[in-house]
């Protein structure tokens, strides 16, 4: 039966039509409880596929359905339109995304397949498992893979972030040009020594000396550089040859120094056969034409968040007749700036199609389905009070009728200690974050930033909020608390063990007159050097892995040669492994153990094995990541770390190949700010604890919001001006730090704060309760000006188990 | 938190039926293995069948077995660099091995002949959602089942299947092959899957059962019944025991899909004993009796065991080889990896 076509008791009855889809469309709303759409209503234009329609851009405010709408809009296509379902893109803001836009899409369809079947009409295969789902990277990857040979017949293979900072570490002084100071300066040097480009780079929370200094920060630096640079400079500026708004402000060459970088870099990938995320895109736009044929209609979720480069390659299809693009997003939830993604792509669809005379339609979507009336309400008035007012497109958000009121928007003010009292006071009541069948009302707290590290300041915020939850047996789920490479946890701790396998410190006299002093065969002083068990590496290497090592025996009260009483097992089956590859260097039978056999082992020793179900296993998991991304680079070299371990002795003493010492030197440094691996598992039966931009997407019953008054960060608006080719006007003072002038920069910049904290509001479906840290030594804890106003007229009163802390509600619920 | 329960055929329920405890360090925590070894062979056998009933579509004529090999010295280099290797052979004999099974010299088998020109589809996914009771599987209230159909075959000549499935027991799903004669007809939908393994496997039964849970989701999603199912064990030598066919009927079909429910039901409790205490979950089959009746460890079980990252205190398997002390589950051992 032809695709589409439609039989009505076993005779052909022709195609679906429109109608008979949205009369079937309604069964299926109401059979799940939903409400039919209204006849007259603007889902129903979202939900049809015109024959005019080439652009469709839909506004949609926060828990308007759109993924509900977007998926009827994609079955109206295939079941309609009759368009085959592999010729349909769309694309999600994540992996986790598309999971649910693909569950959501086979529901639908095999509730339409039933509700037909009752009708006596029997639907075609549309083989809804051939719609191309994914992010804009792996679609990419897959069209291709699968529509351009050159691609395909290479093993041309996408890379992650992880794999590709690794190969930056490894490879940036030699293929990217950089001499870290001795020798002549190359392009890198030129880069990092110039204050106009760095400022812009670094971190707002790094205060003084030099960046980038380690190999983290410079793979962090070059990373951004070329992400800036081919998303943002290459689509708007390459074409016409506008140089770099850095040269325009402040002189220099910068311009020619990132497209040498650039053409260093692709040069390195195309020998290498790979992609990352910034170049797929880029190599993508070059080929689209010879994809083009193959695609009928592209859909893009969360089109807010596109980057120029994303832009440029959305709009690039339209350059084809018949292709269709509909994009749906929220200017307010546009919170990816510091990554590259610019709101003016959105701003700016409605213009260029008018530009190039391409049908265009605009539909908002504006009732609320997720939240109360009085969540929809204090989400607008936030708005209308802070930042965000000015920059937001028309739009008008509300409750859909019958909505309930619900619980008043609370404020909760206390010094933070007190604040994570009550929070886990309260959720204690919800029983959350426990393991068992129940399933309580779903919690999450938000913050700016749920980073776990220890400062000056003392314990992170995050931290004390953990041992309050803790304390009240409540399990936290923070995947990015950016210590899960500490010395203390299973990353570092594995590290430590491959660092003493290698390369085992002990004490010997090579002090000054003999005193007994730690040497290891990485040590700097060739004095000490001597006296390592392990013949030393050819060249220098980064000594972090001395500190893991280290820290892993004098844990517990141990010293070097002696670990505690728990880790004495596991080191002495490390000693046995050393002193078989020993033995084996001088017999017939060549070993077969490698690098991940021996962590393999290693995680079924009782010291690991033993962790229970908590963080401790999962970073287990993570390592054996990280170990992966490590060797993945060197798969296809002569110097694999694929391959078997094998010392060779020379005057007895082992000599390890350069390229585990390699190993040594690029692995140390990517576990200073290491986060957990964002893994379902991980969260079943806890208690989210996220930053705003992973709550993006999410919903929950109840919400907790900290930390919404950050200082502004222009630096992420200025970037992209500058790469722009925007002379947008800032200096740099004498401690590194920005001072920005462009009040372009400054109004963007503000918006941006403000786009994190609606978000997070806007992620509550029964209850906001926003936590007010006074007096906090964080700057970033502040509480958004804009939400204390909406308490000012509230009247404060003791919370009921922590009466330090006081409590007001927002008076117009 | 997520309600959805992912589960793949292949990579989720069949392996936990071999082994839950594998299966939950690596599918549920993301402990992976340190080898893909048993991955190479079978991507590849699935990677010729796919390119070559791809390339009969669109040119309409059948590819050589010389530029087969080309294509799988490309997709072998590929692989490797995505970290699969093969098991105890090198490269040549793992491409002579699939290409010679393939090719009686240079003339293409008849049998894959008859699945070349047949397909309909090649790498037809199937997925359904289904609605589960919470109590039953843990909190979760639904299941999204993926499985891929290696390819749906439309016969284009006569072709007789040597084996036929028996149902010894049709409730229970239990059978063995006997000796037969079925023939299939020209225009006879079927769906096929290819094992690169041999006719003498034990997993036959959930290999069985596996198809019919497919073929039970493609009528669901097609409307289509097919005639019946086939096995195509690739690597099996003996041309009458290369195919089985598997005769079906609606009560099957829903015995197969209630059989798949409730092995979701017993992978979902193997992650609900994880999270309480992960030392609980035993390895072996997951229902601690292998298909010999003796341990929860056959013998072709244990040549997943002796390449898996999990062996080293694994109780099963060491009773498997008679005590920890075995080379092979030998921590310092530098001579196996």
């Amino acid at each position: 039966m032809p695709r589409g076509q439609v039989s009505i008791n076993g005779l052909m009855a022709g195609t679906l039509s429109g109608d008979v889809f949205l009369e079937l469309l309604d069964d299926v709303l109401r059979q799940i409880g939903r409400q039919a759409l209204p006849t007259t209503g603007v889902e129903r234009r979202v939900v049809t596929v015109n024959s005019s329609d080439r652009v469709l851009q839909i506004l949609a405010g926060p828990g308007a359905g759109k993924t509900e709408l977007l998926v009827w809009r994609v079955l109206y296509e295939l079941f309609v339109n009759e368009t085959p379902s592999s010729r349909i893109l769309v694309t999600t803001f994540t992996k986790r995304a598309s999971t649910e836009l693909e569950i959501r899409t086979v529901e639908r369809v095999e509730a339409l397949i039933r509700v037909a079947r009752r009708r006596n009409l029997e639907l075609a295969d549309v083989r809804p498992h051939d719609l191309r789902i994914g992010t804009i990277h792996s679609l990419c990857d897959e069209l291709l893979s699968e529509f351009d040979t050159s691609y395909l017949e290479s093993g041309s293979q996408l890379v992650d972030e992880v794999e590709t900072a690794v190969r930056i570490a490894r490879e940036h002084r030699r293929k990217l040009g950089y001499n870290g100071g001795r020798g002549a300066k190359r392009v890198l040097d030129r880069l990092f020594e110039n204050p106009a480009v760095v400022s812009l780079f670094r971190p707002p929370w790094f205060e003084n000396g030099h960046w980038p200094a380690t190999v983290a920060d410079r793979v962090d630096a070059i990373e951004q550089l070329l992400a800036q640079h081919i998303e943002t400079w290459m689509p708007r500026c390459m074409g016409s040859g506008r140089p770099n708004g850095i040269d325009s402000v402040h002189g220099g060459s910068v311009t020619p120094d990132l497209v040498k970088l650039y053409g260093r870099w692709d040069e390195y990938l195309r020998e290498q056969n790979i992609l990352d995320f910034a170049t797929i895109q880029q190599r993508f736009v070059e080929r689209q034409t010879a994809v083009a044929d193959h695609v009928s209609h592209v859909f893009v979720d969360e089109f807010q968040d596109s980057n120029p480069i994303q832009f440029e390659l959305h709009t690039g299809w339209l350059a084809t007749k018949d292709i269709r693009l509909t994009v749906v997003g929220d200017d307010d939830q546009a919170i990816y700036r510091f990554r590259g993604s610019d709101i003016e792509c959105f701003n700016q669809l409605g213009p260029f199609c008018f530009e190039k005379r391409i049908p265009f339609r605009l539909e908002r979507l504006e009732l609320n389905h997720r939240s109360t009336q009085t969540i929809v309400s204090f989400a607008h008035a936030f708005k209308a009070e802070s930042a965000l007012g000015a920059q937001s497109m028309a739009k008008t958000i509300s409750a859909p009728e019958g909505t309930i009121c619900g619980p008043s928007v609370r404020l909760l003010e206390g010094n933070w200690a007190d604040l994570c009292t009550s929070v886990s006071a309260e959720l204690s009541a919800f029983a959350s974050g426990r393991h068992d069948n129940a399933r309580p009302p779903s919690v999450a707290v938000l913050m700016f930033s749920t980073s776990e590290r220890r400062s000056k300041f003392g314990d992170a915020p995050a931290v004390e909020l953990r041992d309050a939850l803790g304390a009240r047996g409540i399990r936290m789920f923070n995947p990015r608390n950016k210590t899960a490479g500490h010395y203390d946890t299973p990353v570092g701790q594995l590290f430590g063990l491959i660092s003493y396998l290698i390369d085992p410190i002990s004490y010997a006299p090579a002090g000054k007159r003999g005193r007994t002093v730690m040497v290891c065969a990485s040590d700097k002083e060739e004095s000490r050097r001597q006296y390592a068990a392990v013949v030393p590496p050819a060249y220098p290497i980064s000594l972090e892995h001395q500190a893991f090592q280290k820290h892993f025996f004098k844990a517990n009260g141990g010293d070097i040669g002696k670990p505690s009483a728990d880790r004495r097992d596991v080191v002495r089956l490390v000693d046995d492994i050393r002193s078989g590859l020993v033995r084996a260097a001088t017999g017939s039978r060549r070993p077969r153990l490698t690098l991940s056999g021996f962590v393999a082992r290693l995680l079924t020793t009782p010291f690991f094995r033993d962790s229970g179900y908590t963080e401790a296993l999962f970073r287990q998991a993570l390592f054996t990541k990280i170990l992966e991304s490590n060797i993945a680079p060197t798969r296809r070299t002569k110097k694999s770390l694929d391959q078997p371990l094998a010392v060779t002795l020379d005057n007895r003493k082992p000599e390890w190949d350069y390229s585990l010492w390699s190993f040594l030197s690029i692995f140390g440094t990517f576990l200073e700010s290491l986060d957990d691996l964002e893994v379902e598992a991980f969260e079943d039966g806890a208690v989210p604890v996220l930053t705003f931009h992973q709550a993006k997407g999410l919903e929950f019953d109840h919400v907790y919001v900290a930390a919404t008054g950050r200082p502004v960060d222009a630096a992420p608006a200025l970037r992209t001006l500058l790469f722009s080719g925007e002379p947008a006007k800032y200096s740099v003072n004498a401690d590194g730090s920005l001072q920005v002038r462009s009040t372009k920069a400054c109004r963007l910049a503000a918006a941006d704060r403000d786009r994190e904290t609606y978000v997070a509001l806007t992620r509550a479906k029964t209850s906001i309760t926003v936590l007010s840290a006074v007096g906090h030594r964080r700057p970033y804890m502040m509480t958004s000006p804009a939400i204390l106003s909406l308490f000012n007229e509230s009247t404060r009163h003791p919370h009921r188990q922590v009466p330090r802390v006081d409590v007001a509600e927002w008076p117009h619920a | 938190m997520r309600d959805v329960i992912e589960v793949s055929y292949t990579g989720d329920l069949l392996a936990h039926r071999r082994c839950a405890r594998a299966w939950v360090y690596e599918k549920h925590v993301g402990l992976h293995p340190y080898e893909q070894v048993q991955a190479m062979e079978g991507r590849l056998v699935h990677h010729a069948m796919e390119w070559m009933a791809r390339r009969y579509l669109e040119d309409g004529r059948h590819v050589a077995n010389d530029d087969l090999k080309v294509q799988l010295e490309k997709q072998f280099k590929v692989l490797w660099a995505r970290g699969f290797r093969t098991s105890f052979s090198s490269k040549a004999e793992t491409l002579n091995r699939i290409v010679n099974n393939l090719y009686c010299k240079s003339d293409l088998d008849p049998t894959v002949r008859a699945v070349v020109e047949g397909a309909q589809h090649s790498e037809y996914e199937l997925r359904t959602v289904r609605k589960l009771i919470e109590a039953d599987f843990g909190g979760k209230s639904k299941l999204l089942l993926t499985g891929v159909l290696d390819v749906v075959v439309q016969q284009q000549a006569p072709l007789t299947y040597r084996q036929e499935w028996y149902w010894v027991n049709r409730t229970t799903l239990e059978g063995d092959p006997i000796s037969s004669a079925i023939a299939a007809h020209p225009g006879d939908l079927e769906i096929w899957d290819f094992k690169a393994t041999r006719f003498r496997t034990p997993y036959k039964s959930d290999y069985v059962r596996q198809l019919l849970t497919y073929a039970a989701l493609y009528r669901d999603q097609t409307g289509r019944l097919p005639e019946r199912c086939v096995l195509f064990f690739v690597n099996e030598q003996e041309p009458a025991e290369r195919l089985l066919s598997i005769a079906l009927d609606d009560e099957l079909l829903q015995l197969a899909v209630a059989w798949t429910l409730d092995e979701v039901r017993r992978l979902r409790q193997t992650v609900l004993t994880f999270q309480r205490r992960p030392q609980d979950v035993r390895g072996g089959t997951s229902d601690n009796k292998s298909r010999a009746g003796e341990g929860p460890i056959d013998d072709e079980q244990a040549h997943q065991c002796t390449a898996c990252g999990q062996r080293f205190d694994c109780a099963e398997y060491h009773e498997y080889l008679g005590g920890p002390t075995e080379a092979d589950v030998k921590r310092s051992n530098v001579f196996k990896n």
